[in-house]
Parts: structure tokens; C-alpha cells; sequence
């Protein structure tokens, strides 16, 4: 016990520090907390069933009983957007972790072999010529809207970005002289990526997803918004403004906080990934 | 300078190429037979077979794509499923209404973005840049829709004073385009912040003021020509987010553009239609892409050297 409370004050002196360095980064890092733990406890937390229809509580402004009012079908919205937030927080995280993935993957082939570099890169170049947006659309059209395809269709159009970054970083990467002395001592390619190159290259590709992670949540809403996103028997917060969006005029409520639960929580994720940056990247230190 | 043009356009065609792939697998990925999503859920055997004939569809699939291609280049798109009509006659009219909105969306937001980045710049770290960067935040993680919807509902139904929706007058475009437009000023202000801050800070700006040189002077001629450079390439990729953007933002203002025509392509499954609009879309940012890099040699002499 004894032995842990300096360790453990310590811990508490430094993350008080940072906060007080990085005041934004530190609200940003607990308003992505709150959305976590808002996100996994939903069941727990949400003061009513969010699909539960009531016919007599129809289009109700917020009150007491429902702090955020309720929707065409008499539903809590504030329990929608609390179970809104683990499609969007889904959606988000998963986009931002298979898109860096595979793009780092193909970015480093891409880096590494000259021939990989021609054909993939062409094809970079063709899917990064249609606005991101655009190729998911076209996706879901083709493929129907799920949790999965709504996932894999944004995660299509981010992969050019992050194998434009590795690639560009592996190229750098593999002329410096500690990687030579790698190689020279034996070391075969796969080593040489995983132990050398990759490590170094973790500081930008985890900002990179940090950024994906917030577009994705737009994304997701966007789509929603457009029809195209998760069906509608699951609440993201793209749907709950999608079906506000027609009563719009007599009751705002209904599109106003999910929209502001979005807003807000891109925000803090933008927030967090200029801070990651800025820690991460000397560069940029004190600058923007 | 003749041969840094021609170079960048032999480097647009493999962009093209790319494009082209990915349009033309748009049919083909689709599960299922493409003939019977083409003919549609009630076609019967002959009609699928039919179908298959007309398109193509039983011939290898790199003579198709060939065959697709030679097709495109001479804008032979088809026919819509639904109108009867060719494609090129239904998204012509259309084509020049996105690149309308578009284009003046990227007017306003080059304009309010390099403004508020040189107030930002100018009088950096006091209250007015730090307003200006808290709004740009809010101005790019805002989504579109909400921001189109909120304009609406103030400038439209409560005061009155715009249209909300279509395209009769050029009042009828100022929503769509501040809705379009308004990540883009964001980020446009936000570069141009960071350079012109990076910017005044050299040697030359110093003997600018030393030599007496007034502030507005300085920024002005010395600090805001060498600050343009980033902005262009990024008012050149986010061309790019617009058009793409333009989908959403005319399915909010109902605005008849390529956007709008592709969501309600896709919900009556008119598959030539979204095929064209898309390689429209993709074709034209390419070719934005190429201008821009011209641009760019053509504003900073050192670019032909590279």
C-alpha cells in the first residue's frame, strides 16, 4: 500500500499538469470519455426503452419526464440519442481501425516494392478521384445498408489517405541509415518493417485515425440523413435527424440535440487528434 | 512551363483510368446477376437473357470494360432505366446546376476563409482570432445538413427573407452555397492562419517593417502573396469534398443537381444513371485536380524546376 502512493500521487501530479497545459485536449479527452461509458451502459443509463412507442406522448417538447422531448411516435429522444451514440461511436472506431489497417498494410507493400507501388497507387488515385462520400453511396447502393456494410462503406474511401501516409513515411523511413544497418546485419523485410519502419511511422498514422474517426461519425450521419445508413430499427443518431427532418417547423427538438450530440462529439474527436498532434509531432508544438 | 503541363496531364490519366475501373465494377460488384438487377425484380428468364445480350454482359469482362470505356469517352452513357430518356440528355442540365452551386460555394468560402485567416493572423492570440478559431472548429465538425437545416429554418421560415427551397433565382442560392461552403471557409481560414503566422514571422517581413512599412501594408503585399501557395492546393483538393458535399446539401435545399440525381438514381435502382453521374463527379475533380497543379506552376515559378 505504502509503496503505491507515491507512484499513484505522481500519476495524479502529471495528469493534473497536462490538463492545465492542454485545458482543450483534457475537456475533448472527458467528453469522449462520457460518450464511452454513455455509449456501453446505454441499457443502464437511458431513462426509457428507446424503441418503446407511446401514442399519447407524441411530439412532446423537452420537460421533466423527457429532457430532450420525444418524437413523432411518442419515443424518448434523449434515450435514443444515448443508444444513438454506440452506432455512431461503433461506426467511428471501427472505420478508423480498418481503414488504418488495411492502408497501412498496403501502404507499406505500396513503399516497399516498386511494382506494388505502380498498380496500387493507380488505383489510390482512381478511388481518391471520387469524393469519399460519393463512393460510399454508391456502395450501399449496390450492397444494402447494414451496420457492416455502412462500416466498410466509409472505410473504402479513407484507405487512399492512410496508404498515401504510411507509403509516403516507409519511403523516408527505409533510406535512413539505422534501417540500412538493418538490413546490413541481416535483417530480412518483414522484420525490418514491423521492428523498424512501423514503429517510427505510429506517431502520424494514429493522428491520421484520429481524424478518420470523427469523419466517420459525420459520415455515418450523413448518410442516415441521406436514407442510407443503418435501418432505421436501430437509433443512430444520422436516423433520429433523418425523421425529425420532416417535422422540422413544429418541433425542432427532435433534430436539434442529435445534431448537437454529433456536433459535439466530432468536436471533442478533433479536438483530441490536433492535441495527439501536437504531442506527438514537434513540429507543430506551439504553432497553430 | 510547356513541359511541366504536359507531364501533369499524361499524370491525370492514370487517375482517369482508376476512376473508370471503379465505375464500371460498380455493376459488376453488385451481388447477383448484374443482367437481373439491370432488368429489374420482375423481369422473367427471357427478359434477364435479353438483358444480358443488350449489355454486353456475357462477353469477358476486360472486352467489357473496353467496350464500357469506348462507350464513356464519346458520351454514350445509355438510356435511363426509368425516363427512357439517354443519360446525357437527363444530367446535363443537371451537371451545370451542381457545378453552379459549387462554384459559388467555393467563391464564398475562398473568400470568407482567406479573410478571417488574415484577421486571425493579424491579431493572433488576442480575442478575435481566438473567436475566429472556435468558430472554424465548430464550422468543420458541424454537419452540413444540420447547418442547411438550421439556415432554414432562421432565414427562411422565421424571417422570411429567403427562399427555402429550388433554383428560380440567384436568391434561392445563397443558403445551399453558405451550406456547402462553410467547412471549406473553416479550413481555408485555418491554413491560412497557420502560414500567414509562419509567414510573418521571416526576415523579410522584419525589413518590411523596418523600413516603415504600415501593417495592413505588410500583410497585405508581402505577407499575403507568399501565404496564398498552401491555400491553393487546398482549395484545389477541397473541390473535391464539395462535390461530394453538393449530394447532401441539394438533397436539403431540393436543389436539381447531379447529387440530388444520383440519391434518387439509386432509390429507383437506375443503375446508367448513377454509373454517368458519378464518373461526371469523379471526372471533373480530376480535372480540377490537373488545373490547380497548373495553377500552382503557374503562380510560384520555383514549381517547374521540380
Amino acid at each position: 500500500m505504502t509503496s503505491f502512493a507515491p507512484a499513484l500521487l505522481g500519476a495524479a501530479r502529471s495528469l493534473a499538469a497536462t490538463i492545465r497545459r492542454h485545458p482543450s485536449s483534457a475537456i475533448a479527452a472527458a467528453i469522449v470519455v462520457v460518450l464511452i461509458l454513455a455509449a456501453l451502459l446505454a441499457d443502464y443509463i437511458a431513462p426509457h426503452d428507446p424503441m418503446a412507442i407511446s401514442g399519447r406522448q407524441r411530439l412532446r417538447p423537452p420537460s421533466e419526464a423527457n429532457p430532450m422531448g420525444t418524437d413523432n411516435l411518442g419515443r424518448d429522444v434523449l434515450s435514443r440519442v444515448i443508444h444513438g451514440a454506440q452506432i455512431s461511436l461503433l461506426v467511428g472506431i471501427s472505420v478508423a481501425a480498418v481503414s488504418t489497417v488495411v492502408g497501412s498494410a498496403i501502404g507499406v507493400l505500396a513503399g516497399y516494392s516498386r511494382y506494388v507501388d505502380l498498380v496500387v497507387m493507380r488505383i489510390m488515385d482512381g478511388l481518391m478521384a471520387i469524393p469519399g462520400i460519393l463512393l460510399a453511396i454508391a456502395f450501399l447502393a449496390m450492397f444494402g445498408s447494414s451496420v457492416t456494410s455502412v462500416i466498410i462503406a466509409i472505410s473504402v474511401p479513407d484507405i487512399p489517405r492512410v496508404v498515401r501516409l504510411v507509403r509516403s513515411v516507409v519511403l523516408s523511413l527505409r533510406e535512413l541509415l539505422y534501417v540500412e544497418s538493418a538490413r546490413s546485419m541481416g535483417a530480412g523485410p518483414i522484420r525490418i518493417i514491423l521492428r523498424h519502419i512501423l514503429p517510427n511511422a505510429a506517431a502520424p498514422i494514429l493522428v491520421q485515425a484520429s481524424f478518420l474517426c470523427a469523419s466517420a461519425i459525420l459520415a455515418e450521419a450523413s448518410l442516415g440523413f441521406l436514407g442510407l445508413g443503418t435501418p432505421s430499427e436501430i437509433p443512430s443518431w444520422g436516423n433520429i435527424i433523418a425523421e425529425g427532418r420532416s417535422f422540422i417547423g413544429s418541433a425542432p427538438w427532435l433534430l436539434f440535440f442529435p445534431a448537437l450530440a454529433l456536433t459535439v462529439t466530432v468536436l471533442a474527436v478533433n479536438v483530441l487528434g490536433d492535441g495527439l498532434r501536437d504531442a506527438l509531432d514537434p513540429r507543430f508544438r506551439r504553432r497553430i | 512551363m510547356f513541359h511541366f503541363i504536359i507531364r501533369r496531364i499524361i499524370f491525370a490519366i492514370p487517375a482517369l483510368i482508376g476512376v473508370s475501373i471503379v465505375v464500371f465494377l460498380m455493376l459488376h460488384a453488385t451481388p447477383g446477376d448484374p443482367a437481373q438487377v439491370v432488368a429489374g425484380p420482375e423481369a422473367t428468364a427471357a427478359d434477364i437473357e435479353n438483358v444480358r445480350k443488350s449489355l454486353g454482359l456475357d462477353r469477358p469482362i476486360v472486352e467489357q470494360y473496353l467496350h464500357f470505356v469506348g462507350r464513356a469517352v464519346t458520351g454514350d452513357f445509355g438510356v435511363s432505366f426509368k425516363t427512357g430518356r439517354t443519360v446525357v440528355e437527363e444530367i446535363g442540365h443537371r451537371y451545370l446546376n451542381t457545378l453552379q452551386l459549387a462554384g459559388a460555394a467555393m467563391l464564398f468560402a475562398v473568400v470568407v476563409g482567406i479573410v478571417s485567416g488574415v484577421l486571425c493572423a493579424a491579431f493572433k492570440y488576442r480575442a478575435l482570432d481566438n473567436i475566429i478559431l472556435v468558430l472554424s472548429l465548430i464550422g468543420i465538425s458541424a454537419p452540413a445538413f444540420f447547418v442547411g437545416l438550421v439556415l432554414m429554418i432562421v432565414f427562411s421560415v422565421q424571417l422570411g427573407w429567403l427562399p427555402l427551397t429550388g433554383n428560380d433565382s440567384w436568391l434561392h442560392l445563397i443558403l445551399p452555397c453558405v451550406t456547402l461552403g462553410l467547412a471549406n471557409a473553416a479550413i481555408i481560414a485555418r491554413v491560412m492562419r497557420a502560414r500567414l503566422i509562419e509567414t510573418l514571422d521571416s526576415d523579410y517581413v522584419r525589413t518590411a517593417y523596418a523600413k516603415g512599412l504600415s501593417g495592413f501594408r505588410v500583410i497585405t503585399r508581402h505577407g499575403l502573396r507568399n501565404a496564398l501557395m498552401p491555400v491553393i492546393t487546398v482549395v484545389g483538393l477541397q473541390m473535391g469534398y464539395l462535390l461530394g458535399g453538393a449530394v447532401i446539401t441539394e438533397t436539403v435545399f431540393s436543389w436539381p443537381g447531379l447529387g440530388r440525381l444520383i440519391i434518387q438514381s439509386i432509390s429507383s435502382r437506375d443503375l446508367p444513371l448513377v454509373q454517368a453521374s458519378v464518373l461526371l463527379i469523379a471526372v471533373t475533380f480530376v480535372i480540377i485536380n490537373l488545373l490547380t497543379d497548373l495553377l500552382y506552376g503557374l503562380v510560384d515559378p520555383r514549381v517547374e524546376v521540380a
